[in-house]
């Protein structure tokens, strides 16, 4: 087990600097430097003349040759030092640290939500195969794992402040702060996210599970006089979970993205909030901080996934 | 948001190559497009469902009942009526027009990019697949490395760094797609690589070349189609992301997505019908997809068919 997770850390860790290569050469050669993508947009700021450019370059370290900017990056990466944001000139550091706990948050609900909503209606509508639930939980989830989430989120915003004049509280606060307001602000988008994860979790509990009710083992239980619920719980729902864990992985991928859609569609300021924001700002040192963070999240989450599956299924951990 | 993605990589992995070979040749002819729409209904009303969509996004400029960049300021955010059959905007713009156009959007992009992603995935799966040694671990961890990012933040990385417009999303939708069809090629080509026929046809002196494009690439077909439609989905999914995030087609191009965006600045109290009616239309094509999809895999790969 030791070994597999040190095997596994040690392949990560050329996959991250890949990653940051990726991001850095994205953020520098393509569109020439920075600066230029900036000055080229031309939003409303005023063009700059040449000398200025030169000296901006200059104090921004852009003159410096890529190579030697690149292993500053890390370099500062490694450290824990993120640098400022280039428009608001803020730590970036502080802002993740701010924001980063309410998107987890977001995130970690959303996956509890899918869990409590998908497993159960998966496996019952395996155990009641083509039973009038079965059907509904069919169609619902094809419909859920066809609309966005940020769509959901909309659509909830619309039906609170229609129908209960309610509507998310304006002001941020950390979940140790003040529970009450973080949660109001963070349901949403974790409801939002949860319902389209369910219809994932749901529809590959249901597939596991049929296949698992059709092995022997299952028949054996059923022979021995086990009764129903007995053999679902103890037979069925374990042996059907590992799919469903792997499945909950790589949909992770989805969930970080999601997170910034919905964050967005709520207004909420989480991380994803703050990414959108230095997209349409064009606040480089943020973007490239920023992705480089969800890089690493999403690695991190599929280390821990591989790793859950040895300690819900002794064969692998084992073997 | 890319949940379908992974439905289709868990089913899709046990596949019988040569089964489908037979399959396939039966279902590139028209007889085989009978039989599909044959083996399944709803398959098949996916199907016509998205022939419906793409003809929409034909005949936009016919069917479209008001040009949909021209802005009627008597009739701003105006509620659904005879005259505007799915209300106006802020800038007094036809949402139904604007929706029927944004099919046009939709339409390049998923095509553009599931086109995009399907076949450079194929080419780079296969090679690395055949090829193997070195050319296939640096590939590989190439693929991990594009795998590395959520899909969203890989689409929205590539978007600032190649500029908004059109053609950079489809190259950012296409981009993100790309690693999930090299991984499928390539387990396809892992196990028809050590098959007698292709073990024939090296002793016979085929070229690497010449096997990887007579005898492998047909067997990695029909993986990669069902792939592609449901990716289909998935790239209709990115576009409106981005587009709502205000980092894909820029306005006033109608989208579905920037449509959907657009309500954000009055986010607290947003006219009913910006919401809905182009959110229908974003859940019912990918909706279509992904039923097509599951139908078409049914199809080539009876064993995974649904319960």
């Amino acid at each position: 087990m030791l070994q597999y997770l040190l095997r596994r850390l040690l392949i990560a860790v050329p996959t991250l600097l890949g990653v940051s290569l990726l991001i850095f050469l994205a953020m520098r050669v393509i569109p020439g430097d920075p600066l230029a993508m900036i000055s080229g947009e031309g939003q409303g700021t005023r063009v700059l003349s040449e000398e200025e450019r030169e000296s901006a370059r200059q104090s921004l370290g852009l003159d410096r040759p890529l190579p030697v900017q690149y292993l500053d990056w890390l370099g500062s990466v490694a450290r824990g030092e993120l640098g400022y944001s280039f428009w608001t000139k803020e730590p970036i550091r502080e802002q993740v640290l701010r924001r980063g706990p309410i998107s987890a948050e977001i995130a970690i609900l959303a996956v509890a939500i899918s869990w409590l909503i998908g497993v159960p209606v998966g496996l019952l509508s395996a155990v009641r195969r083509n039973s009038w639930l079965d059907n509904l939980t069919r169609v619902g989830v094809t419909f859920f794992m066809a609309i966005p989430s940020f769509w959901i989120g909309l659509v909830m915003i619309l039906v609170t402040v229609r129908v209960f004049y309610w509507r998310p509280p304006l002001v941020a606060d950390q979940l140790w702060e003040n529970p009450s307001t973080n949660l109001q602000m963070v349901l949403g988008p974790a409801v939002a996210l949860g319902l389209g994860l369910a219809a994932v979790i749901a529809r590959m509990t249901r597939s596991t599970a049929l296949d698992v009710l059709a092995e022997d083992y299952v028949r054996t239980a059923r022979a021995k006089g086990l009764a129903g619920r007995a053999v679902t719980l103890q037979h069925v729902f374990r042996n059907a979970l590992l799919p469903v864990i792997t499945t909950s992985g790589v949909a992770m991928g989805g969930l970080l993205g999601g997170t910034v859609a919905t964050e967005t569609a709520f207004g909420v300021p989480g991380l994803g909030n703050l990414l959108v924001q230095a997209l349409n700002r064009r606040d480089w040192t943020m973007i490239q901080n920023l992705v480089l963070l969800y890089a690493v999240i999403f690695v991190v989450i599929n280390l821990l996934v591989d790793l859950s599956y040895g300690w819900i299924d002794p064969r692998i951990r084992v073997g | 948001m890319s949940a379908d993605r992974m439905a289709v990589a868990g089913s899709l992995a046990p596949v019988e190559p040569i089964q489908q070979t037979a399959r396939l040749g039966q279902g590139l002819a028209i007889g085989g497009v009978r039989r599909f729409f044959a083996s399944s209904t709803i398959g098949g009303v996916a199907a016509v469902l998205l022939v419906v969509v793409g003809l929409v996004a034909l005949l936009a400029p016919l069917l479209a009942p008001y040009p949909p960049l021209e802005a009627d300021y008597a009739a701003t955010q105006a509620p659904p009526s005879v005259q505007h059959l799915l209300g106006t905007d802020h800038l007094g713009r036809d949402t139904l027009s604007r929706i029927m156009f944004g099919t046009r959007v939709t339409l390049v992009v998923s095509l553009a990019s599931v086109g995009l992603g399907a076949s450079v995935g194929l080419l780079w799966g296969i090679t690395a697949g055949y090829l193997g040694h070195r050319f296939d671990m640096v590939s590989q961890r190439l693929v991990e490395i594009l795998m590395a990012f959520p899909t969203l933040i890989l689409a929205m990385l590539l978007m600032v760094s190649l500029g908004a417009g059109l053609v950079t999303v489809v190259v950012a939708v296409g981009v993100s797609q790309i690693p999930l069809a090299t991984r499928i090629s390539r387990s396809v080509v892992l196990s028809v690589k050590e098959t007698a026929y292709v073990e024939a046809a090296r002793c016979a002196g085929a070229t690497p070349w010449r096997i990887m494009g007579r005898h492998i690439t047909p067997q990695c077909i029909a993986p990669i189609m069902v792939v592609a439609t449901v990716n289909l989905g998935a790239a209709v999914f990115t576009e409106a992301a981005l587009s709502f995030l205000g980092v894909g087609v820029p306005p006033p191009t109608p989208s579905w997505g920037n449509m959907l965006g657009g309500v954000l600045a009055q986010s607290f109290n947003p006219p009913w019908w910006l919401v809905v009616f182009p959110g229908l239309a974003i859940a019912s094509t990918v909706m279509a997809a992904n039923l097509l999809g599951d139908a078409l895999r049914d199809f080539f790969d009876p064993r995974t068919r649904r319960r």
